[in-house]
């Protein structure tokens, strides 16, 4: 753009615009990860592996035995953490050639090296934010939930310390020896650790990681309870392949008449949701047309959502929340015409992205749909009602946990 | 040139600055959530990550520098109320609030006071820093000598005064701030000589005010010339009053230069022009303008012969935009500039305009009462100012849960309960007999004041490892994830905030910590206020969760009396009230130690303790531990 020394005309910014960083533009993410809630309620979606909680509570359970013996990194529990998260990844790839938890691009980059710890290299941490992309921001909410952790004081619930004390690999000799290069690496070196597999230290990391020691009391917590979230598991596991609203419906038969309305909310959420993202999807794509032609080629009937809206209405309680107000917003969609649909998906666009600080993807502009993404047109199935699917509701995680929860056997 | 989006400029100006005293921004529409994703952290110098970072961030800055933006109240904004900012609407009977402008004060590495001054045609709207294309001017203001310097004096304190709520206090209020700190510039006449330095080459421009400059625009850049311009070119999107306004400028020869709407028709229509002189009034297109952007910039071309102006900021060519005090409230920067950076023109047939401009295209209606609402955390009050047009009566205010009350003309204090985060009004009243209903958001003052979190709130011993300088547990390091949540909505997380777990050893030292911080600090009144009331680490924020301490009173009455120690110290900036308070809470503590020592004493039949006594042994033995253990750190 021009400029003079003092005068300019702004160039576009594309950081506010938001076009590198753009997820979820319908924000439905708030709406159905509530409903998932009422299925299972302690997993996310990042949550698929259950070593990572038990490695989140083997850290934990090391710290406290660690703290009272530093009183000099008391309260340190996060930094300490990185670091027996960096010695479990470091040490386990070494031995095994494979780190299924994140951070395996910096995990296999220093393959063959002698493993190392650090918090004052940021060349060795696991990951460009570790503490915010790793187990710790990702797992810990969901650890909490479970009442793996105790939320008031952020150290092992009393269950699960029992059950750290009792299910474990008894190396002492290899604890005291990770604890010392830990407590080295707290003051700011660069620690190496063992790297032989007849090592105790490593021994005690890579049996920790193979064999889960918590797994029945992480299968207690995350898989068999609550009753429904138990039911759901042991179908899941049974399954090769996953198809959500096939699964669904037929749990919803199957289950108690008490699990029946949860699973019948989850359906008429995503009966509204699936189809609406659709829409979004497909304006973006029509972009530079008018919004009253290019209606008129909608391949939705809005009558056919009618009845769906009206039962998305009564899909459940959403709280006081984001959820609440999207609810609110998807619950005022018009379904006069398929003009009046599409205005309508747009400006609950529109909304979302106000409310996010963020430029919408696509507006009308003077009766003009214009949009700066480059998406593809769904294909029509996307629009059928009642038959497209497009969100998890957390299904997969708890697939995953419950069948490697499953599969981990005694050495 | 550094700097091609606003954001951009903005950054490079604020990066020169060492520290920054305070924040003034205006704005016609605002998006507050845009405010506080983008602008805020712009315009303190904020640099994250992520947006979980920014906030972070913005929360601590925000603690520390008064920032204002004042808006018009027509185009209904709603606040959150999440942020520690003063948002000001403006209200002005039958016009608008439109100026667009970003004061930033600060002093830079030598000391020396600056006032960065941007002036453009760009809201605080994502469309106006991001994708529209604006115009956008900048000059920083040194001395005295300089004109934008009385200029900007006096447009704050227009800012300061244009809604009359008689609030006295005024330590966070920015714009009153803003114009104290260019009242405490120097009146050199040399300026610096720092080729390198952003201001360089940004100090001779002339900043325009309508309330300030009150012949319009023309006027003001014709200055004392005698002889009329010998030509005009203006660049606006919107027009208005074509004719008159181009007689106002009087040049010998005038070039219109509308905007593209989205349709592609021109912002000029055809009944704009019809009747005008085509001798002397031309029309043309912007040559950059192929429709994919809305070119909003208002840019005034102005040529004298020997020398030529450019003017950029915010007047639409229109009667309200160029007529200064009895047109809308407006901002302008003029440079003597050739202009050669404005985008070239080619002729356009006026068959090519439409032939009159929608109706629902204009701006909205201007605000219809001169109304606002504020809560005063220092006074804990409501206050209001009803300037009644003739023919409106009968006027009542509501707040949800908080305030419902009829209301006169004039300026009004009530105590009261604080209204809940971005809250709104409704005021109900009649105009010649009709029922009329206005809604606003209701602003807050004297922030430093506010009982509010801001942020995640911090538990008590998190808090206590802030003062003792570690790094803080709630630090995200450097990642791109969100650990509060699942995803872009996920939901916040918080921890345990109580005070009754902690070590007294710990608070002992983190207290002295932060003793010494405060100390470090005695020259720098902002850290101070910060540290003292508002950081979401505060003092004051220690004294809230000791207050909400229910279990270990023992614990909660030691505290308090630590801190209303470390306040006393401070009374200049805690202020009286903040000292009423805390000491009325640290003497409802002891009573509460009192009658559990009593209870207990009662219970061992043989004691003949004093609950009194016991206490005050106590205390003296703490006060003894704690010099003994200050000599020792000596």
């Amino acid at each position: 753009m021009s400029t003079s020394h003092a005068f300019m005309i702004s160039a576009e910014d594309p950081e506010i615009i938001g076009s590198a960083n753009r997820a979820d533009g319908m924000g439905t993410l708030a709406i159905w990860s509530t409903r998932a809630r009422d299925l299972i309620p302690h997993l996310t979606e990042q949550t698929m592996e259950p070593r990572g909680f038990q490695i989140l509570c083997e850290a934990i359970w090391l710290w406290e035995q660690y703290e009272p013996k530093h009183p000099e990194h008391a309260g340190q529990l996060d930094r300490f953490f990185l670091l027996i998260e960096q010695a479990f990844g470091r040490v386990v790839f070494e031995q095994t050639d494979q780190w299924v938890l994140p951070g395996s691009r910096r995990v296999r980059a220093r393959a063959g090296q002698v493993p190392e710890i650090s918090l004052s290299d940021a060349s060795l941490h696991l990951l460009g934010g570790q503490k915010a992309n790793g187990l710790w921001g990702l797992y810990r909410g969901a650890a909490m939930r479970g009442g793996l952790i105790d939320d008031s004081t952020g150290l092992l619930s009393e269950p699960t310390r029992t059950a750290c004390e009792t299910n474990r690999f008894r190396y002492p000799k290899g604890v005291r020896k990770l604890l010392k290069r830990v407590a080295s690496a707290m003051n700011g070196d660069t620690v190496q650790l063992d790297s032989h597999s007849s090592s105790h230290l490593v021994r005690y990391l890579t049996e920790t990681f193979e064999y889960i020691p918590m797994r029945v009391h992480l299968a207690e917590v995350l898989v068999e309870n609550p009753d429904l979230n138990h039911r759901l598991a042991k179908e899941l596991r049974r399954r090769k392949r996953l198809s959500h609203r096939d699964f669904l419906v037929q749990q919803q038969r199957k289950l108690p008449v008490e699990h029946q309305q949860a699973v019948e909310n989850v359906i008429r959420c995503e009966n509204v949701l699936s189809v609406v993202e659709s829409m979004f999807e497909w304006l973006c794509a029509n972009r530079g047309l008018q919004v009253d032609s290019v209606a008129t080629k909608l391949p939705l009937d809005p009558s056919r959502l009618v009845p769906a809206l009206a039962e998305f209405t009564n899909s459940g309680l959403y709280g006081s929340g984001v959820a609440a107000e999207r609810f609110k917003l998807y619950c005022a969609i018009e379904t006069g015409s398929r003009a009046a649909l599409a205005r309508s998906v747009l400006e609950l666009h529109r909304v979302i992205s106000e409310a996010r600080g963020r430029a919408p993807w696509v507006w009308d502009e003077d009766g003009i749909v214009r949009s700066d993404v480059d998406l593809d047109l769904p294909p029509d199935a996307a629009f059928e009602v009642g038959v497209h699917w497009r969100n998890d509701y957390y299904l997969r995680p708890l697939k995953s946990v419950a069948t490697l929860l499953e599969e981990a056997v005694e050495p | 040139m550094s700097g091609a989006t606003i954001r951009e400029r903005i950054e490079t100006a604020v990066d020169y600055l060492a520290e920054i005293d305070n924040v003034v921004l205006t704005t016609f529409n605002v998006n507050p959530e845009f405010v506080e994703a983008y602008a805020l952290p712009t315009v303190l110098g904020i640099w994250g990550p992520t947006a979980t970072h920014r906030k972070l961030e913005l929360h601590d800055r925000l603690a520390e520098v008064p920032v204002a933006v004042f808006y018009d109240p027509a185009t209904g904004p709603r606040f959150s109320g999440q942020f520690r900012y003063e948002a000001r609407p403006v209200p002005m009977r039958g016009r608008h609030f439109h100026p667009k402008i970003v004061a930033i004060s600060g002093r830079d590495d030598l000391e020396r006071r600056w006032t960065y001054l941007g002036v453009g045609s760009a809201n605080l709207t994502v469309d106006g820093w991001a994708r529209n294309a604006e115009s956008y001017g900048e000059v920083w203001i040194h001395t005295e000598k300089q004109q934008p310097w009385g200029a900007l004096l006096e447009f704050s304190r227009w800012l300061t005064g244009v809604a009359r709520l008689g609030d006295g206090n005024r330590s966070s209020d920015a714009s009153w701030r803003l114009g104290n700190w260019l009242e405490g510039m120097t009146d050199l006449k040399r300026r610096p000589e720092e080729p390198d330095a952003p201001w360089s080459g940004r100090l001779r421009g002339k900043a325009y005010f309508s309330m300030v400059h009150r012949d319009g625009l023309a006027r003001f850049i014709q200055g004392r010339r005698k002889r009329p311009p010998s030509q005009v070119v203006a660049y606006s999107p919107y027009w208005a009053d074509v004719e008159s306004q181009t007689r106002r400028f009087g040049a010998d020869s005038t070039v219109l230069a509308p905007a593209r709407r989205p349709d592609q028709r021109f912002g000029l229509a055809q009944a704009d022009v019809a009747g005008l002189d085509a001798e002397a009034i031309e029309v043309m297109r912007n040559d950059a303008d192929d429709g994919t952007r809305f070119w909003h910039l208002k840019a005034y071309q102005v040529d004298f012969g020997a020398s030529a102006f450019v003017a950029v900021g915010s007047c639409n060519f229109s009667a309200a935009g160029l007529r200064g005090a009895n047109g809308n409230a407006e901002a302008m920067l003029v440079m003597e500039d050739d202009g050669a950076w404005l985008p070239s023109l080619a002729p356009v047939d006026l068959v090519n305009l439409p032939p009159a401009n929608d109706e629902d295209e204009g701006p909205p209606e201007p605000c219809p009462v001169m109304f606002v609402l504020a809560w005063d955390w220092a006074k804990h009050a409501w206050r209001w100012w009803l300037d009644a047009s003739a023919g409106q009566d009968c006027f009542r205010v509501q707040v949800a849960e908080s305030l419902d009350v009829a209301v006169s003309s004039g300026t009004v204090e009530l105590p009261g309960e604080p209204p809940p985060r971005g809250a709104m009004f409704r005021l109900d009243y009649t105009e010649r007999g009709e029922p009329r209903r206005w809604h606003g958001c209701v602003l807050e003052i004297n922030l430093e004041h506010s009982a509010r979190t801001y942020g995640r709130p911090l538990t008590a011993s998190e808090l206590l490892e802030s003062w003792r300088g570690r790094a803080p547990t709630w630090d995200l390091g450097n990642g791109e994830g969100d650990v509060w949540g699942d995803g872009l909505d996920g939901e916040a997380v918080e921890g345990p905030t109580g005070i009754g777990t902690v070590n007294l050893y710990d608070l002992y030292r983190a207290v002295r910590r932060r003793s010494e911080e405060l100390e470090a600090a005695s020259d720098k009144p902002n850290l101070l206020r910060a540290l003292l009331l508002t950081s979401g680490d505060s003092v004051m924020a220690l004294v809230r969760l000791a207050r909400a301490e229910t279990k270990n009173s023992t614990v909660a009455y030691l505290v308090l009396r630590e801190l209303l120690s470390m306040l006393r110290r401070w009374r200049s900036v805690a202020g009286p009230g903040v000292l009423v308070e805390v000491g009325d809470a640290t003497e409802a503590a002891r009573r509460t130690v009192l009658d559990n020592l009593e209870l207990e004493l009662t219970g061992h039949s043989d004691s003949s303790a004093q609950p009194d006594a016991v206490l005050e042994w106590f205390e003296r033995r703490l006060a003894a531990a704690s010099r003994r253990s200050r000599d020792e750190a000596i």
